[in-house]
């Protein structure tokens, strides 16, 4: 699996196990604005592994071709139906929290030319 | 009649303009104009006037809470307050009367002494549930003087120099967006209140316009001879962000957004551009309808960067002049680059 970014969003509400949420519905705008650089490069939708620490995972593909060091956002990687991706809540957590987020490319994945 | 301008309501004038000289490009604002105490019969504003085309764009601050933008601000933040009309003084005094008589909400009349400009308000309780602001130069003292304000103001008004240079693509102010609940009642007010009937609807026959944003709406647009035109729109689904807004406001009309019209060849270049100048865009990168087929590109900005206003852009379209023809928008390459084939192919001979 290679890194494609990380990073750590505010939780905007109380979520509970077994909840079906998404990036739009768990995270408020100006989460979904923080900057991610991108560790690597990678081609439009490419699948993406995003796993939200203690939340749960999806998998979710890439809007556009992206290039290593690059500075994104959850906005600017992905569109609104990625965004809004059902993503099954597998533990409580409270509005608050800070969620530590993974995103890898998936093993099938091509890396950009 | 003519749309003239977006007015928006912003905590700071300066910073606003700051960001709005950015986003516009200083290539594209003609003329800039500060307005220091201007006074109606509400209250007082000071701010900039952006002299762009078609349509100008006002950023203004009001000074307390009590009149129409303080009270907008105060309940709603910053946003699109409302928008301007010009009229010749003799459809002015006609369409204040056609208004009265019609049970509409209107304000007295104000009169900008300075600038021997009249202006009355059809107010936010009225059945188009936006404030629209209607504005002429006076030729003659009004019929209806004795119930106008009269005001000796601006205090100041100053043509601003413009010193940093930020270059951009050509970018047109167009569009207003009124998103309403009752599509048709609207729809028939907004054609009483312009003196003018649609002359495009997207839904009917057509399907619904689908943002690609979880909004699904139908469309009437209102033209102007200035290219520039009035839209509304009704939102079918609750879930998507039109309707969402509106149910947190409690309102059954509102300013949903402004639309800038782009060159379609310049899309890419300029949403490349205000990414890279921290604005933030809404998705990772422009849409290209195809749904409906009409092949624009469009993208939005979101109001976290832009003082609570939702910024959209679409490619650069007139309505076609012969309303009975086939064509359903008519692309504008004017200022246009040429890549393979020279847009003059199409010229009239």
């Amino acid at each position: 699996m290679v890194k494609f970014a990380r990073v750590r969003m505010i939780l905007g509400k109380d979520v509970k196990k077994g909840d079906q949420e998404s990036l739009q519905t768990l995270f408020h705008s100006m989460e979904r604005y923080r900057p991610i650089t991108l560790l690597t490069s990678a081609a439009e939708d490419a699948n993406l592994r995003v796993v939200l620490q203690g939340l749960g995972a999806t998998e979710l593909k890439l809007g556009d071709d992206m290039r290593k060091g690059q500075v994104k956002t959850i906005m600017t990687l992905f569109w609104y139906a990625e965004r809004a991706k059902p993503i099954e809540m597998k533990h409580k957590a409270r509005a608050g929290k800070i969620i530590p987020i993974d995103m890898t490319l998936a093993p099938a994945a091509k890396p950009a030319a | 009649m003519e749309l003239a301008s977006i007015n928006i309501v912003v905590r700071d004038a300066d910073a606003a303009l700051a960001t709005y000289l950015k986003l516009i490009g200083t290539n594209n604002v003609s003329e800039l104009i500060k307005l220091t105490g201007l006074k109606d019969d509400t209250e007082t504003v000071d701010g900039y006037w952006l002299k762009t085309r078609p349509l100008n764009l006002a950023i203004l601050t009001p000074r307390g809470d009590k009149g129409r933008m303080g009270q907008f601000h105060q309940k709603y933040g910053q946003g699109i307050h409302h928008m301007q009309l010009h009229l010749g003084q003799d459809e002015f005094e006609q369409t204040y009367e056609r208004f009265n008589s019609l049970g509409w909400p209107v304000s007295r009349p104000s009169y900008f002494g300075k600038f021997s400009e009249a202006v009355f308000w059809l107010e936010e309780s009225g059945p188009q549930g936006v404030p629209v602001k209607f504005a002429t130069k006076a030729y003659h003292t009004l019929k209806m003087w004795p119930e106008v304000v009269y005001n000796d103001t601006p205090q100041r008004f100053e043509v601003v120099e413009i010193k940093e240079k930020i270059i951009r693509p050509r970018v047109d102010l167009k569009t207003p967006v009124v998103s309403v609940r009752d599509f048709e009642k609207q729809t028939q007010i907004w054609a009483t209140l312009l003196s003018r009937p649609a002359r495009m609807r997207e839904g009917g026959e057509r399907p619904p316009v689908d943002d690609r944003r979880g909004n699904q709406f139908i469309a009437q647009m209102f033209q102007f001879a200035n290219t520039s035109k009035i839209s509304v729109y009704h939102a079918l689904n609750p879930e998507g962000s039109i309707r969402r807004t509106l149910s947190r406001y409690g309102r059954d009309s509102m300013y949903y957004d402004m639309i800038f019209h782009v060159q379609r060849d310049a899309t890419h270049e300029l949403w490349r551009q205000w990414e890279k100048a921290g604005f933030f865009m809404v998705d990772p990168k422009p849409l290209l309808n195809t749904g409906q087929g009409n092949g624009n590109y469009f993208f939005f900005i979101h109001p976290l960067s832009t003082h609570g206003v939702v910024c959209e852009f679409v490619s650069q379209w007139n309505f076609p002049e012969n309303e009975e023809g086939d064509a359903y928008m008519v692309f504008d390459w004017s200022d246009s680059r040429v890549f393979m084939v020279n847009p003059d192919v199409n010229a009239k001979h």
